[in-house]
Parts: C-alpha cells; structure tokens; sequence
C-alpha cells in the first residue's frame, strides 16, 4: 500500500474545492456561553445566559446541518464556541459529524474534560483536539480566566486527554498580562509531547457589547515582534510565507481578496451562516434560507461583491501579511472603508525589525 | 480498468517515512484469498467522495491506523461499490468485467490486489 503525506493530500483536496467551490472546511460554534469569563475574549456570554441558550441551534437543526454539509462536500469539521462542551448534546453532535465522515477537530478550554468525554474520543478520535491555554501558573491562567478553580480543571483536562491518547495541540492568545508566560506554555506544551501555537493578534467584541473590551489587553506591536523572535520555528515559517505572499497585491475590484467563502464557511449558534466568524454583517440565516441557498446565492454574492472605495492597503506589499480585510474594519471602525490601524501597526512593524521583510532584502 | 494499488493512506506528517511499508506488503501480497469468499465492508468506515476523490475514513481508534485516512482510486471506489456482503469475490469479478468490458484474468488481478489491501488495512473483512 502506497502512504502519502498529508500535507499533500490536503493541498489536492484543498485546490480541487476551490475550483469546484465546495465547501470543505466548515466551522461551527455551538455556544458562545462559557464557563470562563476570559478578558480577551471576542463572544463570550456567561454559561447561564438562558436568553442566549433560548436562541442557540438545536441538536436536530445542527445534525440536519452536518449532514447537509457533508452531502456538499464538507471534509474537515470544526467545532468551537463560546466553550462547545458546555452544550450537553457535544457528544451526540460529535458522533454524528464523526459518522458522516467528516474529518472533526474542536477548540475547548478543557476544563469540562470528564470521563464519558474521554470515552467517547478515546474510542471515536477527533482529527485534533485544541485546548487554549490562558498562562504557565495559576495566577496569570486566572487572571485571563477570571474564574478560580479553572487552572487546575484546565491541567486535569489537558492531563485525562493526554492519558487518553487523544490528538492534540495547544494554542493561547498572547495578552498583555500573560505574554511574559508564552515561552513557558510552550516549554509545558513540550514536555507534555503536544505542538503549540500562539496568536497575538486580538480582535474585538463581535456583538459590539462594551461589558468587557478585548483590545485592552492587545500586546503592543513590538512585543508581537520580541514573540516572534523568541520562536524560531515560527520564525522560518513565517519567512517561507513572506517570500511566497509579500509583495505588490494583484489588482482586484473585489470588496473580498480572501479565500473566504471559497472554500470553506462559518455557522453561529444561532443559525448564522458567513463564509468567517468576523463577518457579522455578512451572514445568512439558515432559518430563513436553507444552506444550500446561503453557500450558492449568499455567499457567494458577498464574495463577488465589488468595492467602491480605496485604501492604503490596495497597494501595500505588506496586505497579505497583516490579515487587514472588510470584516476586520468593520469590528474595528464600523466601516468598510477605514483600514485597521491596529492590524497595520504590528505588519509594519515586522517590516522594519525582520531583515526578511524589508524591502532591500527584497 | 487497473487498480493497480493506487489506494494510498494518508497518515499527518510526523517525521517518519512515506514510503510503503515493505514488510507488511510482502505479507499482504503472499495473503491467499479464496475467490468463492465473501468480502464485507467494516462498518467502521465511511466512503465519502468528494470532488475527484473517494476517501474512506475510519471511525475508531481500533482501525488498523487511527491516524489515517485512505485514498482510493476510480478503479477502487467502483470495487468497494460492489462489495455487499453478500456477493462472493467471484460474483463481483464476473460484474466488473461484464460492466467495464475487460478480461477476467485482469478483472481478477484488480479485484484481488484491492482486497488484499483493504483486509490488510482492516477496511473490509473476508467471510
């Protein structure tokens, strides 16, 4: 029997969906309650918001869903929130996607990991487990977290999975009151056999509440570069991306450069389908229109939509590395037509301090 | 029609080699299978295609590889689509032949390559 390598196989199926546009990478978040009240955090609602739960998905709606997806061609299955194991139906939903056979990976905090969890992904494996960590100690965890207790239910989560032999992976935002902690999470995630990434790029809320304000704990963009330095993994793989994707960006009358809604979409607890989570404004609902509708009609009229206005970025070698895009500036500013300062301030900075990206190193 | 052994299993890069497990394809391919037997596939397992590819995808961590995924081609697809636990291998070489216009000799040759990887790979069972 021949092996190939994943990553081979995922650029075929990934090119092949493109051309035919199929959607083969769905997202769905089932909740956005949780059982932390993290300060970064874009959507979070307390876990006994009953208004929120009242609106949410049901476990039949959501399984129509993943069987309609996978009929359209869906491979690859994320299932996220909010924290997605507080819905007692995750395992039933799991399960289902996992017998359609689609390829099922979900993000959680892992402090909800209990036995009957175990058992099910130790005898059903997802394609990845992820679990967010918030710090190294309990005290910078906690502070993110604002929740006692939740270190210590996050570590025992992260332990029951390991022993478990579960596939997974560890991540954490970068924020300005855990940062000096990344390189220790990195270190734990190693010890413990699991990869690790981190993010520093904070977004805001997505429903515009003001309760809590997650750009207050943005690193400033040189603390985005002193990270990036300190991995050197990350480091060379962001070098490769740069050379292929830094540069002049190819003219387009297109309000959307992404991939988004391409290849792959989102769906809301609520029913709200967009090609990305940030795409509040430009979401369906799968109430009101089926999927099939909102991937062929809605979807796709969003991304062909042309724009009507110019920006800085239109001419930016650097536009593909920073991520500015319309639903960012709309989070950002309320506006299509004001770039994301805060996007470009950490691009341009890396410009100036990695030698790779300035532009006589070419 | 050649199937050829293009059935590929797709394993998350871990370092180790991609090339094909030499011991194990000697043992498979000595692996007598009776042509009057027949083969069942594992409910353990889904076939999906998608776009130009057919892919079966194992549910439990008790398949053969559970970091795997596994990739047929046309050839192999239209096999596992004629297999239903209740033809004999025999049967279902007589159909393809008849179907694709193709000797039996060499209907034969595919339709036993085909099984003797998927029954290595634990994807269908002989009975």
């Amino acid at each position: 029997m021949k092996t190939e390598s994943y990553a081979d196989f995922s650029l075929r199926m990934h090119d092949a969906s493109v051309g035919g546009r199929i959607p083969v990478n769905a997202a769905i978040e089932l909740t956005y309650r949780c059982n932390n009240n993290c300060v970064h955090c874009y959507c979070s609602l307390p876990m006994g918001d009953e208004a929120a739960s009242q609106k949410e998905l049901a476990t039949a709606e959501i399984t129509e869903l993943v069987d309609e997806l996978a009929s359209m061609g869906t491979l690859w299955l994320l299932i996220t929130g909010g924290e997605p194991l507080l819905r007692g139906d995750f395992g039933e939903i799991y399960l289902h996607a996992k017998k359609r056979g689609l390829l099922v990976s979900f993000f959680t905090n892992g402090t909800l990991v209990d036995d009957d969890m175990v058992g099910l992904l130790a005898k059903y494996p997802p394609f990845v487990a992820e679990v967010t960590l918030y710090g190294a100690t309990e005290e910078t965890y906690e502070k993110v977290t604002r929740v006692k207790g939740s270190y210590r239910r996050c570590i025992e989560g992260i332990g029951s999975l390991r022993r478990a032999g579960i596939p997974l992976r560890l991540k954490t935002m970068a924020l300005t009151i855990n940062q000096h902690e990344v390189e220790a999470m990195d270190r734990r995630a190693a010890e413990w056999g699991c990869e690790f990434r981190f993010d520093p790029v904070i977004q805001k809320r997505i429903d515009g509440r003001v309760h809590s304000t997650p750009e207050r704990y943005r690193i400033s963009p040189e603390d985005a570069v002193r990270l990036d330095r300190t991995f050197p993994k990350r480091m060379q793989e962001y070098e490769r991306f740069c050379a292929k994707f830094v540069g002049p960006p190819a003219v387009s009358e297109r309000l959307y450069r992404c991939g988004t809604g391409v290849s792959s979409l989102h769906i809301n607890p609520y029913g709200m389908i967009s090609g990305c989570s940030m795409m509040v404004r430009e979401a369906f609902s799968v109430r009101q229109k089926g999927l099939r509708w909102i991937w062929e009609e809605g979807i796709r009229s969003v991304i062909s939509g042309k724009k009507t206005f110019s920006l800085p970025c239109d001419t930016c070698r650097l536009v593909n590395l920073c991520g500015q895009c319309p639903a960012w500036s709309v989070l950002e500013n309320s506006s299509y037509d004001r770039e994301s300062g805060y996007l470009c301030g950490i691009a341009k900075t890396r410009e100036r301090s990695h030698a790779f990206l300035r532009q006589e190193a070419g | 029609m050649h199937y050829s052994g293009i059935f590929a299993r797709i394993r998350q890069d871990k370092g180790g080699p991609l090339n094909d497990d030499h011991a194990q394809g000697m043992q498979i391919k000595s692996m007598q299978i009776p042509l009057d037997g027949v083969p069942s596939r594992s409910e353990n397992v889904v076939f999906r295609k998608i776009e130009n590819e057919y892919i079966l995808v194992p549910l439990l961590s008790t398949s053969a590889d559970v970091e795997a995924i596994y990739n047929l081609n046309e050839i192999g697809a239209i096999i596992w689509e004629h297999i239903d636990g209740k033809k004999s291998l025999r049967e279902i070489i007589g159909e393809l032949a008849e179907e694709y216009e193709v000797e039996p000799e060499e209907a034969e040759r595919d339709v036993l390559d085909f099984v003797r990887d998927l029954t290595g790979s634990q994807l269908i069972r002989m009975s």
